[in-house]
């Protein structure tokens, strides 16, 4: 559909931009701001993405008459035809050519006077490099009926990062991406997920209400959680006690080669315990470097999380098409945390390294807490996974709300950005810089974003979009329930406690 | 160091400072003057009979009372038509153009209320290019383009009145043509003029036919008829007919040769309030005056009314065919009027205003037409004039 005529400006039109006045055709809103339009120019078919949209009517020019003239009560509308003169003028940037060999760059202006067209939804998925057969579909190009489905490979060969405020829809968007991904047809090509679910939210996937994927979806508690000591070394007991010196890795290297003869030879499986009392017997090793070495495992004792055997075993947890999700919400300490997803990333990792697992994508909800610019323990495999996995088709979806926070390093490895609404200033500098896609223009429009909409930069689509995620097939979580549902459950689950203790005395 | 140059540029200042502080002096002294003649004659408004006036047949004023309250129309339901013209001109070596343009603005008032606009031909019709091949001189040219400008309204005019109606027909201007006496008797100038009172015929007689009333709003009127009229036949007589205080005889003893100097509107801006009008006056009495337009030349009325209070009044001319030009005089106010006090400080028609809106043509225009015989005869013919050609 025609919207509208090329003008001439003092700018334009030139290779990289356009102006035109907009055709109202009757309707209302005849074109958006984000909207992408077509014209022909010698060149070829070029896209434009309308990056502003200016309403002007010269009956409304200047205020003093404006003013005077609806002095006496009347409006300007009732005096003259003043709806009569408005333009509507559309600021547009070329964002192409499409040609055969793909997209190229403008190098010749489009002529005044050119007519200005809606851009038709298949020159529109061609452009954008997405995958209409069998792509993820993410929801629909805000201001288009165009189903946006990323191409997987473009996607998931390298990592994506879901990056918005609190309340944006980070979680949510992430449901949509695995929805998509528990769906997919075994011919279409599928990859297992595995979901580090912080605050209990992703649970819901495996239960009724809406769409059932219980039968795709592993549902593992923090609490149930096990590293198996056997398959720990001295090198990987260090990745979660930073400060142990490498005489004392040494050491505890000897007692776990020691304990691992004794295994195999028929004596099964140790743990922790046996470790410690191993170290504790034994006489060669001088006496202040045993006493740290105990401190070191009593400390990690403590978070009872080491046993005899992994669970869930690793290597055999993630399946193509299913989702293994790891409900970390019973589990207060940060610590405690990132030891579990330092080895559980590693241990995927390394089965997938080994062809033991699929190809998986790893999503880390509150990402900024496993992988910070800072020190962490988890931060290490994660960092590998993020330089490495493109190689093994081992992806990382990072999910977080405070992306200042993220590693530079695993943030730069993301190569699919979907953006949510974020209003804080460092975080939207940080999105900024971490893609060149992103002008100050878009990031303009981020700090505006409403919730549920989401900016795709990066290699899924060939020109960073704006897309209305779609709803979820799957049933929401009690997150989204009000302050004060939370504050009547509350006193009225005290009051039962109360009343069941008065009974009992 | 003050150099030669300098000394001059001071001069030079100092020389036009005076001249500037001269002007004001002047403008303030002549408003003052006019501004106490114009006290008297609105203290005596109400009681000046100028009806007896000793004045010979047809009689200049055809009312009783120098100014007159206008009730603004209701615009319950009303059309009025506003019709204006923009042009382009360019002399080029060898040919001249005219680029003219001519819109209606139709506005359908109901209950108080613009409710519709219509445009006639269309909201921006196509300009029309007019090649003028005689060798004019330059007044010529630009009286030949001018009337070709009124040409084209008054011709859209007739059409608006046949195809659309409407109770009254505003033209932006004046309702006779301006170039009596004024042009020499040049083949073209003469033919365009002679085509312009056919059309102002033509327009005239459409009017009366439909029943619709056409009068023009003079923008920036430099009449002086009002005034000499005053002089001449009321002035005396006030003087004489009514009980002034000294100071005030002797004022208007004094008022002749600034009156004689001063034009209507600059007058009468201090006499009139807003919702006022003047007296109808007749257009011209001399024998010979509008004797082009025939019998239409003696049914042409003008008067001043001041529609806000800080702009000068407009002037108002009609055309009264059935001889009543006080009731036609009372119409034409009530509706301009009614639709040009809006704004405290402009009071023109707003229907006048979307008209001139419009019409109004821009260089640009001017300039593709020109770039395109340019580029149809080739760059080796010279057809601009030499002033548009500087090297530097």
């Amino acid at each position: 559909m025609e919207v509208g005529t090329v003008i001439t400006t003092f700018e334009g039109p030139s290779p990289s931009g356009f102006s035109f006045v907009v055709t109202c055709n009757g309707r209302e809103i005849p074109v958006r701001r984000g909207q992408f339009v077509e014209l022909e120019t010698e060149e070829g078919k070029a896209i434009a993405s309308v990056v502003n949209v200016i309403k002007t009517n010269r009956y409304f020019m200047r205020a003093e008459s404006v003013k005077e003239y609806e002095r006496s009560g009347k409006t300007l509308t009732s005096i003259f035809p003043a709806d009569r003169w408005e333009y509507i003028i559309a600021d547009a940037r070329i964002v192409g050519i499409q040609t055969g060999g793909g997209l190229e760059r403008t190098t010749f202006p489009p002529s005044p006077g050119q007519k200005v067209y809606e851009a038709e939804p298949e020159t529109l998925a061609r452009f954008l490099g997405l995958n209409p057969d069998g792509g993820v579909e993410l929801g629909k190009l805000r201001h288009h009926e165009l189903p946006v489905k990323l191409d997987l490979t473009k996607l998931l060969r390298k990592h994506v990062a879901i990056l918005g405020m609190s309340g944006s829809g980070k979680s949510f968007g992430t449901h949509v991406v695995i929805e998509e991904l528990l769906e997919r047809a075994r011919e279409k090509g599928r990859v297992g997920v595995v979901i580090v679910d912080v605050h209990g939210e992703y649970s819901s996937l495996a239960e009724g209400g809406g769409a059932d994927y219980s039968d795709h979806v592993t549902v593992v508690r923090g609490r149930d959680l096990q590293i198996g000591v056997p398959n720990l070394s001295a090198h990987q007991f260090r990745e979660f006690l930073p400060d142990m010196s490498e005489v004392q890795a040494r050491e505890l290297q000897r007692v776990l080669d020691e304990l691992h003869r004794e295994m195999h030879s028929g004596k099964g499986p140790f743990g922790l315990d046996e470790v410690i009392e191993r170290v504790e017997k034994n006489g060669e090793i001088h006496k202040q470097l045993q006493q740290a070495l105990l401190g070191w495992l009593f400390g990690l004792k403590s978070l009872g999380i080491f046993e005899r055997a992994d669970n869930p075993n690793w290597a055999s947890a993630v399946e193509p098409g299913e989702a293994l999700i790891v409900d970390l919400s019973d589990i207060i300490s940060l610590r405690k945390k990132q030891i579990l997803i330092a080895y559980a990333a590693r241990r995927l990792f390394n089965a997938r390294k080994n062809l033991r697992a699929p190809p998986f994508v790893l999503c880390l909800e509150e990402a900024h807490q496993f992988c910070p610019e800072g020190t962490a323990i988890s931060k290490g495999v994660i960092e590998t996974m993020a330089r490495e996995g493109r190689k093994f088709y081992a992806s990382l979806v990072l999910i977080s709300q405070r992306p200042v926070r993220l590693s530079t390093t695993v943030l730069s490895q993301a190569n699919t950005n979907i953006i949510l609404r974020v209003t804080n200033p460092y975080d939207l500098e940080h999105i900024k810089q971490s893609s060149e896609c992103i002008t100050g223009d878009v990031a303009e429009m981020i700090s505006s974003l409403p919730v549920g909409e989401a900016l795709i930069v990066g290699e899924a689509v060939n020109h960073p979009i704006f897309v209305k995620i779609r709803k979820r097939r799957s049933r929401e979580s009690a997150h989204g329930m009000s302050l004060e549902e939370a504050a009547r459950e509350f006193e009225l689950r005290s009051s039962r406690a109360r009343e069941d203790a008065k009974a009992f005395m | 160091m003050i150099t030669v140059q300098d000394i001059v540029c001071q001069d030079g200042r100092v020389e036009l400072e005076n001249t500037l502080a001269e002007i004001v002096e002047h403008i303030r002294e002549q408003d003052a003057k006019r501004c106490r003649i114009a006290a008297i004659f609105k203290k005596l408004k109400n009681s000046i009979n100028i009806a007896n006036l000793a004045e010979q047949e047809p009689k200049a004023i055809v009312e009783d009372k120098l100014v007159f309250n206008v009730e603004p129309d209701a615009l319950l339901n009303v059309v009025v038509a506003g019709v204006d013209g923009g042009m382009l001109s360019e002399a080029l070596h060898g040919l001249d153009l005219i680029l003219t343009r001519a819109v209606a603005a139709i506005f359908h008032y109901r209950e108080g209320k613009l409710s519709i606009t219509d445009y006639y031909p269309t909201e921006i019709p196509e300009p029309r290019l007019i090649p003028v091949t005689e060798p004019l001189d330059a007044r010529e040219f630009e009286l030949v383009a001018n009337m070709q400008r009124q040409l084209a309204e008054l011709r859209l005019a007739t059409q608006v009145v046949n195809a659309c109606g409407a109770d009254v027909l505003l033209l932006d201007g004046s309702v006779v043509p301006q170039y009596v006496d004024r042009f020499p008797h040049s083949k073209k100038v003469a033919e365009t003029y002679r085509n312009l009172i056919v059309a102002f015929s033509d327009l005239y007689e459409a009017c009366a036919k439909s029943n619709i009333l056409i009068a023009g709003a003079v923008k920036d009127s430099r009449g002086t008829r009002f005034l000499d009229i005053l002089r001449r036949k009321v002035l005396q007589a006030m003087i004489e007919e009514h009980d002034l205080l000294k100071g005030e005889t002797s004022t208007l003893l004094q008022s002749d040769d600034l009156l004689a100097n001063s034009r209507d509107t600059a007058f009468l801006d201090y006499m009139l309030e807003a919702g006022e009008r003047s007296c109808v006056f007749k257009y011209a009495d001399a024998p010979g005056a509008l004797a082009d337009l025939n019998k239409w030349g003696q049914k042409i009325y003008a008067f001043y009314i001041k529609a806000v209070p800080y702009d000068y009044p407009l002037r108002a001319e009609f055309v009264d065919p059935r001889g009543e030009p006080t009731k036609t005089a009372e119409r034409v106010a009530s509706i301009v009027y009614a639709i040009s006090q809006h704004h405290d400080a402009y009071g023109l028609p707003s229907v006048l205003i979307e008209a001139d809106a419009r019409a109004r043509l821009v260089e640009e225009d001017l300039y593709i037409i020109h770039d395109s015989i340019i580029d149809r005869l080739g760059p080796s013919v010279l057809m601009d004039l030499r002033r548009n050609r500087r090297p530097f």
